[in-house]
């Protein structure tokens, strides 16, 4: 990185969020630059899915500002915030189950009606999952339900993607598929947010980690410094 | 000017006597979200049934209302668990839509029966009349003895609820079902318990109410109605809440009914319910969601 | 897998035949008056009448699952609008039908736009207690309205124009429904069913549409109900806001399908033949069956006839039914 990196593509300014008398992100600054797979980690109850939802516009923050492009966009609503392009995946899958895999595609689609469908099998392709278009989403295993999910964010081409615990209960199979995924996507320019518990797969994917602890940020770096900080070791094995 | 002031009195003793009737109802209503997250629409019905049980036992032996809670009250308990254990609980978990259907259907089912069986026709239990003055405020004798009985049953309730091993596994069920099945409660029982007395509350407002209104198969909807605005506006799940919130509504409705005409009153009160959900949209559970 | 999907050819043979038994039933009923005495086509004319509330109703509720216990509110503010523009203003059938599409889709609108904000449960009761609420303003509007006595509008016989306008809007319905089912819209309007917070993260402007599909499903209500006061020259506030014509919505679109084309074209035939056989011998029994109906719906087939059909294979989980 050169001293004068280009702005980030997202960034979060002192963001704040209290749930009745408990803060669950309190002050959280992080910036990230295009192009790159940054993960968030911490304990569980560290406030990583709500500043996930904050990003997302499921819910406002407090204060503190969200910027994508430059731009203040929290407390636009979760629709304008997707629309201008971050998308998300849960961490319990969201389809729609009475749905089947090319239709949850489809229904979410801005292409063009005429072109929806075909837009939506490209993607479904692109993810490996052409076979199981027509399966209804509630019948999909676990791991098909995450890569569906994965593909119903990618079918509008956002450039920034918030993965919420994408390699929870999925198979070493799928993981790859997943890993080789955000690979292509990111040479392809896109922007990644991961969460997840699985060490070993966020130490291979993410260029940088942010650890957040009681909705602190405690520490912000390569994987390897993270991974030696006293703050974060505290944080996982401390009392 | 003494007059205004005298009025004002009125409006607000009127509607507090109300109020304490409304307090009755809601408390079940309540009580029933609170423990298992269902809004039961049929808990009009449930009062529409202790009010005929007053009528029914007046006409054929001249009872007493207030003796007639005797009955009603653990006729409206079994009626109430009964319907938990075999119908409610198997929507329990379900989407709270699934089982507001459900229960807008028994509603139906309750008052067509009710149409079929007694007929339309407009009833009454005539019992204790007249008033009394205090100062220059009058106070209507049965709704005075209405307004004490609630607030009796209610705070009795209200013991129950928070002094009692099965207030407490109830209570237990409604913070958290998952937990209170680990610690060995038998939330089935604790839910058909729940229901029971609620049902049996709804059953005690409705003999109060059988000699105050006239009592027909379809005076539940708008009961129900009012308890759902009282409990939108103290708050889902919250018993104290719904008694907050019984009296303002009672309140408004008698100021209402004064500055207008009573059909205008009801007008209101269910423009105010609407504008009560949407003052607090999300802020109905008490906190914002998480 | 599904155990018996219908796939293929068979389901696009099925889903043709199943369209054409419908499209059958329309010309059917569009003939009738050759043939039968006016008291079946009166009785076909209320079935046609409970089938335009079940499917305008089903246009909002059956596929964004904001079921609304209010809906005739809308049949009752259409039936005034036209009631009042024929007994006031002696205007033409088409101009009070068309003031009572216009009332009632601003209505829509208007309520719609502050109680869509409210999540499903909340909304049902609330549009419980809007319907009330108009029920009870219209009664008290008496110089207008006539109040609790009813509006008298000079009497003719409208039976043969009033039936086919309201065959005409049944089949407005359906083909509307049966865009909206087979494009992406029809899609997002059930995501929000299905998942409201996914299909806010996932990009589907649920406000706008919610409202969009009130709108049209209040409008289609209303002229149900102009044009039912048209042919009954006479209507009151306990008749035209009866919550049992939400009832019998509710019922038959469950019965037939939530959200499917030809659900509440199915529910409705199948009620109101059930109705009429009913309602004579036990009339206060009718609103019970209703209820009963629904309790059983919701427990054992949620999914109502379509959905049971298409999970036992018999038709194919086509968008189009």
């Amino acid at each position: 990185m050169t001293a004068t990196s280009p702005p980030p593509i997202l960034a979060t300014e002192g963001v704040t969020k209290r749930f009745g008398g408990v803060v669950a992100v309190d002050g959280v600054s992080i910036g990230i630059q295009a192009g790159t797979v940054t993960g968030l980690i911490g304990p569980n109850g560290s406030g990583k899915s709500t500043l996930f939802r904050l990003v997302s516009g499921e819910i406002p923050p407090d204060s503190g500002r969200v910027l994508l492009r430059g731009e203040a966009v929290q407390g636009r609503g979760a629709s304008e915030i997707n629309r201008l392009g971050i998308g998300r995946t849960f961490q319990l899958s969201r389809l729609y189950p009475q749905m089947s895999a090319l239709e949850n595609l489809v229904a979410v689609t801005r292409a063009p009606a005429a072109v929806a469908q075909a837009r939506a099998m490209d993607v479904l392709e692109f993810v490996g999952l052409t076979a199981l278009a027509d399966e209804y989403a509630a019948n999909l295993s676990y791991g098909q339900q995450k890569l569906v999910e994965f593909a119903r964010v990618l079918v509008n081409d956002p450039d920034v993607i918030l993965l919420d615990e994408p390699f929870a209960g999925v198979n070493p199979a799928m993981e790859e598929r997943i890993i080789d995924r955000v690979h292509d996507l990111r040479r392809a320019g896109k922007t990644f947010l991961i969460t997840d518990h699985e060490m070993r797969l966020i130490m291979a994917l993410c260029s940088r980690l942010v650890v957040l602890d009681h909705g602190e940020l405690i520490a912000d770096g390569t994987p390897q410094a993270v991974r030696a900080d006293p703050k974060v070791i505290e944080a996982y094995f401390g009392s | 000017m003494g007059t205004d002031l005298a009025t004002a009195a009125q409006v607000v003793v009127s509607g507090l006597l109300l109020g304490g009737l409304y307090a009755l109802l809601a408390g079940g209503l309540t009580l029933v979200f609170g423990v298992m997250r269902v809004i039961n629409l049929a808990h009009g019905e449930l009062l529409m049934l202790g009010a005929y049980v007053a009528c029914l036992l007046f006409a054929a032996t001249g009872l007493n209302p207030i003796v007639a809670l005797l009955v009603s009250i653990p006729v409206l308990f079994v009626v109430g668990a009964v319907t938990q254990r075999f119908v409610v609980n198997r929507v329990v978990n379900a989407p709270l839509l699934t089982s507001l259907l459900l229960t807008y259907g028994l509603s139906l089912v309750v008052t067509g029966t009710a149409q079929a069986v007694w007929t339309n026709d407009y009833r009454s239990v005539p019992f204790i009349t007249g008033g009394f003055a205090l100062g220059e405020v009058s106070i209507s004798r049965p709704r005075l003895l209405a307004f004490a009985v609630s607030l009796v049953l209610t705070g009795a309730a209200h013991v129950f609820l928070t002094r009692t091993r099965w207030g407490k596994a109830m209570r237990a069920t409604a913070q958290n079902a998952d937990v209170a099945l680990a610690c060995g409660i038998d939330i089935d029982r604790a839910r058909m318990l729940a229901f029971g007395i609620a049902s049996a509350l709804a059953g005690a407002a409705g003999t109060l109410v059988s000699f105050l209104y006239s009592v027909y198969p379809e005076m539940g909807r708008a009961f129900m109605l009012k308890a759902f605005a009282v409990i939108v506006l103290g708050g889902l799940g919250s018993f104290p809440g719904a008694l907050i919130g019984a009296m303002i509504l009672g309140v408004v409705e008698a100021g209402a009914a004064y500055l207008s005409t009573t059909q205008i009153a009801e007008a209101v009160i269910y423009i105010m319910l609407l504008a009560m959900l949407l003052v607090r949209p999300h802020g109905l559970l008490g906190t914002a969601e998480r | 897998m599904v155990a018996a999907s219908v796939t293929g050819l068979a389901a696009r043979r099925l889903t043709s035949g199943y369209t054409a038994a419908m499209v059958l039933l329309g010309v059917g009923v569009s003939l009738l008056p050759l043939m039968v005495s006016n008291y079946i086509l009166t009785f076909v004319l209320q079935a046609l009448m409970a089938c335009a509330l079940a499917g305008s109703w089903n246009l909002i509720s059956g596929f964004t699952g904001y079921v609304s216990f209010g809906h005739a509110a809308f049949f009752g503010l259409g039936a005034y609008a036209a009631g009042i523009a024929i007994a006031k203003a002696a205007v033409p059938a088409p101009v009070a039908i068309a003031s009572a599409a216009i009332v009632a889709g601003c209505a829509g609108l208007c309520l719609g736009y502050p109680a869509l904000r409210l999540r499903g449960p909340y909304f049902a009761v609330g549009m419980l207690g809007v319907a009330e609420a108009l029920r009870v303003g219209i009664t008290v509007a008496e110089p207008v309205t006539g109040g609790g006595r009813g509006l008298v509008m000079p009497p003719q016989d409208v039976l043969l124009p009033a039936y086919f306008s309201m065959l005409a809007l049944v089949v407005l319905i359906v083909a509307i429904t049966r865009a909206v089912a087979t494009r992406p819209v029809g899609l997002r309007l059930l995501a929000i069913r299905e998942d409201e917070v996914a299909a806010e993260v996932t990009g589907i402007q649920t406000t706008r549409l919610k409202l969009v599909a009130f709108a049209t499903s209040a409008t289609l209500a209303g002229v149900a109900g102009g044009i039912y006061a048209w042919h009954m020259s006479y209507i009151d506030p306990t008749t035209v806001f009866a919550g049992s014509l939400t009832v019998r919505a509710i019922a038959m679109t469950m019965l037939g399908g939530q959200g499917t084309v030809f659900g509440p074209v199915i529910g409705s035939v199948v009620l109101s033949v059930i109705g009429e056989v009913t309602w004579a011998r036990f009339p206060f029994l009718h609103n019970a069956v209703s209820g009963a109906l629904i309790v059983v719906i919701v427990l054992f087939i949620p999914r109502g006839v379509t959905g049971v059909l298409q999970d036992r294979g018999v038709l194919p989980r086509s968008r189009t039914l």
